[in-house]
């Protein structure tokens, strides 16, 4: 006797368990956490392997840059120079905007971990440069691109603070989202001052061309790593799911 | 190959040690043949690993920085067969635990500018050798298998000198999965 029999109702029931399996485990072989922590370690060990030494200094700023993000199946690795990304102005108007965002209840909510802050300290880590600054030496008739602006001239309403109180007040003075006449008067004084130290601090940063490099460099080696781990996971998870 | 063998105690020490020593072997300056190929002519080169820095300058040399990008779980499996022990020597045929790592290495092969042929050169090199069965044989036998290089990439060849003159390198890379194989020193002949 000849009994052909058919298991196709097993095959179904796998394929259906399956397209319920597979978008699950892609979701999850995803997650921006899991790949935040690798991606900054590889951009750093290539950027180890691509400068030379004397731009070692300034790997740390590009690797914090590094960011994950997941838009439906698609995740995004991201890094940017840390230098040249806005010009001064826009650095400024950044920093202004974060300052309008960190209200007293973002602070506490976020325990003083908010993004805003991070970016309203850094700002305020340039005024303070621009006001620690040693001015031009005048007399050497050398050329320097920014003359005014590779410190604060220093005058009367200085005395007796510290660098790190102007550079607060300053900060202030720049930020503040609800600025007074006199405070208003001062930002526009002040602010061609900082926006000039920023480019001549951002010009003697990494070339152009360099950061290309470093970028090219590291969007290939995620590439790298991308192909081999991600198969990988996501195997492992539809293996666990079963 | 005098290098020790992969082993679980030193695992990164011991791959890297493996492929300097097999690197330095190719990139001497030397004509060299690639499997039963002609024998062609290896630039030397300087080889460094992971953080390590390149001399500057490099004097007319190549540099190769390994870095290594990702690895998988350690897969486990029981063998028969012998395996390379610790000290590159083959122990007795035994029931043996042996862990296998899935892993990506890149070649970043770099040069000065006045040299982007050699630099070329080498990557191009570099990706036959790493695919060439023969030649990646003294490197699978102490536990580096399955070499899979991609052709090299092109990151920087240096562009022109009067337009960015701080850009005075050329950059190739060549990216490489591999397998490395070791007896898992805590389960030995059970």
């Amino acid at each position: 006797m000849l009994q052909i029999a058919s298991n196709v109702d097993s095959v179904i029931e796998r394929t259906r368990k399956l397209r319920a399996d597979i978008p699950a485990a892609m979701q999850k072989a995803l997650a921006p956490d899991l790949w935040l922590a690798q991606a900054r370690d590889v951009a750093e060990r290539t950027l180890l392997a691509i400068s030379e030494p004397e731009q070692r200094k300034y790997i740390q700023p590009f690797v914090n840059t590094v960011s994950a993000q997941l838009a439906g199946i698609t995740l995004s690795l991201k890094m940017r120079s840390p230098f040249q990304a806005s010009s001064s102005d826009q650095m400024i108007e950044d920093a202004r905007a974060a300052a309008a965002s960190l209200t007293p209840k973002e602070i506490v909510e976020t325990r003083g971990l908010s993004l805003f802050m991070k970016q309203v300290e850094n700002f305020e880590a340039i005024v303070l440069e621009w006001v620690q600054g040693d001015m031009p030496n005048e007399n050497t008739g050398a050329p320097v691109p920014y003359p005014d602006e590779t410190g604060k001239r220093k005058d009367a309403r200085d005395w007796g603070k510290t660098d790190e109180e102007i550079a607060r007040f300053i900060s202030h003075l720049l930020l503040t989202p609800d600025p007074t006449k006199g405070e208003l008067a001062a930002r526009e004084k002040l602010e061609p001052h900082i926006a000039k130290y920023i480019a001549n601090r951002l010009s003697s940063q990494l070339s152009e061309a360099i950061v290309e490099i470093w970028l090219k460099g590291v969007m290939a080696a995620w590439r790298a790593m991308l192909c081999a781990a991600y198969p990988a996971r996501l195997h492992s998870l539809l293996k666990k799911a079963g | 190959m005098n290098s020790p063998a992969v082993n679980e105690a030193a695992l990164e020490t011991s791959t890297f040690d493996l492929f300097n020593e097999w690197l330095k072997g190719w990139f001497d300056g030397n004509a060299h043949a690639i499997g039963a190929g002609q024998p062609v002519t290896f630039p030397a080169a300087v080889l460094r690993y992971q953080q390590d820095k390149l001399p500057q300058p490099l004097g007319g040399q190549v540099g190769i920085s390994l870095v290594w990008v990702n690895t998988s779980k350690v897969i486990y499996s029981w063998k028969m067969s012998p395996v390379p022990s610790g000290n590159g020597t083959n122990a007795t045929p035994a029931r043996q635990q042996v862990a296998n790592i899935k892993t990506t290495w890149l070649f970043m092969v770099r040069s000065e500018v006045e040299n982007k042929k050699n630099c070329r050169s080498v990557a191009e090199l570099l990706f036959a050798i790493l695919n060439n069965t023969n030649a990646a044989l003294p490197l699978s036998q102490k536990g580096i298998h399955r070499l899979r290089p991609m052709p090299p990439q092109l990151i920087s060849d240096g562009g022109r000198r009067m337009e960015k003159p701080d850009l005075n390198f050329c950059l190739r890379m060549v990216q490489c999965n591999g397998v490395l194989r070791y007896p898992v020193l805590s389960q030995v002949t059970l």
